[in-house]
């Protein structure tokens, strides 16, 4: 089953990616987009430890909601976009190694 | 611009994009999860029965019968005169596969005023990696482990592998031999704004140039107009990136807030003056593994500002061998000069400096802070404080390819859904 999707999907690949950057690019998908974005900043903060996982997150949603705006021209809002996009990518670069550094260093701050 | 022209150039667009995307990310894992493109040998050595033997290469130790121990890959400290060591990465085979380890060599002989001479087989490792039998990273840690803690091999080997460090490859490294995969990692950052002011300056002329023709007359005004605009936006974006790679590479001013100062008075000095000891990092904590801590510091006098990760060897006789640090022994792994009055750059050098050849404080001084880092610093220490420039600096050089990709990819995917939406808007 998933072999012959993937087959058909190769041989038409131009059809399948029209027809998911269709499904993309509505309205309801840029909605649930910035909802759920909104729910990943304040993810942000209950769980600091997770940031890079929850930037991560971030990424796809920022991606997802992009179809829409280039589909109605809103340039500023996709200039948006990929200007979050990049600043959620270097967080989660940063993160990636200093995440358990940081919960060490506050720890010896702090005091344990 | 008509419709078709345009969904040519969005084709071409994303044909160049996804490519470069493919070909960025194939480099990051290959280059930095894989050994595939790791450096030829310099020298390699095993043994056959008792006896040790070295080699050009793996294979050819292989040809002569023995087992391979281990390859000396690239020189990425040329031997220091006034430290007395040289910094390699180092291929150790065992049964699980290869480990490769960023090594720092002592091997001085008759060093200095005191007629120094290293213990047989003292190293410390920086930074290891694990691959299995593909050659595919399994673990990376950047740990400092002295020889005398873990070797990674046995005693043996190891004394073999220090000496021909310290006899074979010391003696022939005028500079660097470094693999082009750090190489480019090391460039990433100018690469990156070298590739950027490229693309701009074909921005400009193309726009001067290339498509004045290809224009119809009624739109040349307007379109004219919306170019000079895009054109100063991208100026003004260059300049600021210009501008703040400068100061990050050339000035002081981006330093980050210290988290201890001290300041000390020299008796040998007259008349008498002050120095001032800041520490701003750790960037490597003290361990049962090495006791040693490396520390970013600055060190100001009324002439300079010193700014330096400087290495302290601590050991206080604890440890598997009962070795003991000289007191006042530390090194400066890199440091930088700079103005006190205007902060901005003098010299900088990435050469070790022992503090024996130039301590950079006088003698006296040396001595009380050597002391307050071991016994009032060091305690305190337990996790690493390391500046955003420095973790921006790392990011670049690790994932720059990486994140060059996926800015490249979203660029892309937004080309890809508007070729796809202007399609639809036509039908």
């Amino acid at each position: 089953m998933a072999m012959g999707f993937l087959v058909y999907a190769i041989k038409n690949s131009q059809v399948v990616i029209k027809k998911v950057v269709v499904i993309l690019a509505t309205q309801r998908v840029a909605s649930i987009g910035i909802y759920l974005g909104m729910l990943q900043y304040t993810l942000l903060w209950i769980f600091p430890s997770y940031q890079a996982k929850v930037l991560l997150f971030g990424l796809v949603l920022w991606g997802i909601r992009i179809p829409y705006f280039v589909r109605i021209r809103e340039s500023a809002v996709v200039s948006e976009s990929v200007f979050m996009f990049c600043a959620d990518l270097l967080g989660v670069f940063l993160n990636l190694e200093g995440a358990d550094e940081a919960v060490k260093e506050c720890l010896a701050i702090f005091g344990s | 611009m008509n419709t078709r022209s345009r969904q040519l150039r969005l084709k071409r667009q994303i044909l160049f994009g996804s490519t470069a995307s493919v070909v960025l990310i194939a480099f990051y894992l290959v280059g930095q999860r894989t050994n595939w493109l790791a450096a030829s040998p310099i020298v390699c050595g095993g043994w056959r029965e008792n006896h040790f033997i070295k080699g050009k290469t793996y294979k050819s130790l292989k040809q002569q019968g023995a087992r391979p121990y281990f390859c000396i890959r690239e020189i990425i400290r040329p031997y220091s005169k006034s430290m007395a060591d040289i910094w390699g990465g180092v291929s150790i085979y065992d049964e699980r596969g290869e480990t490769y380890v960023e090594t720092q060599f002592f091997v001085a002989e008759g060093f200095g005023k005191e007629k120094f001479t290293d213990e047989p087989g003292d190293w410390m490792i920086h930074h290891h990696k694990r691959f299995n039998q593909l050659g595919i990273e399994r673990e990376s840690r950047s740990q400092q482990i002295a020889s005398w803690f873990d070797p990674m091999m046995d005693r043996r080997t190891a004394y073999e592998l220090w000496r021909t460090m310290k006899i074979d490859v010391s003696p022939r490294s005028s500079g660097r031999q470094i693999s082009w995969v750090r190489q480019v990692n090391e460039q990433f950052p100018e690469l990156a704004l070298l590739g950027f002011s490229a693309f701009f300056c074909f921005g400009v002329y193309k726009r001067l140039y290339g498509t004045a023709s290809q224009m119809r007359i009624g739109q040349c005004e307007l379109r004219e107009s919306r170019s000079s605009e895009n054109l100063l936006a991208e100026l003004a974006l260059l300049i600021m990136l210009l501008l703040g790679w400068s100061v990050f590479r050339w000035t002081d001013w981006l330093s980050h807030t210290p988290f201890q100062c001290s300041t000390y008075r020299s008796r040998q000095l007259s008349p008498v003056s002050l120095t001032r000891v800041c520490f701003h990092e750790v960037l490597a904590t003290p361990s049962q593994y090495n006791q040693t801590t490396v520390l970013g510091a600055s060190i100001h006098t009324p002439q300079q500002v010193l700014r330096a990760d400087i290495q302290f060897y601590i050991a206080d006789g604890k440890n598997k061998l009962g070795f003991k640090d000289e007191p006042g022994d530390w090194a400066f792994l890199s440091s930088k000069h700079f103005h006190p009055g205007t902060g901005l750059l003098m010299a900088s050098t990435n050469k070790t400096v022992s503090s024996w050849f130039d301590a950079g404080v006088p003698s006296d001084v040396q001595l009380q802070l050597w002391t307050d880092v071991r016994d009032k610093l060091v305690p305190r220490l337990k996790a690493r404080r390391v500046s955003i420039p420095r973790k921006l600096s790392a990011v670049l050089e690790s994932f720059a390819a990486l994140a060059g990709a996926s800015i490249l990819a979203i660029m892309t995917f937004i080309k890809l859904v508007d070729l796809m939406v202007s399609d639809m808007d036509d039908n």
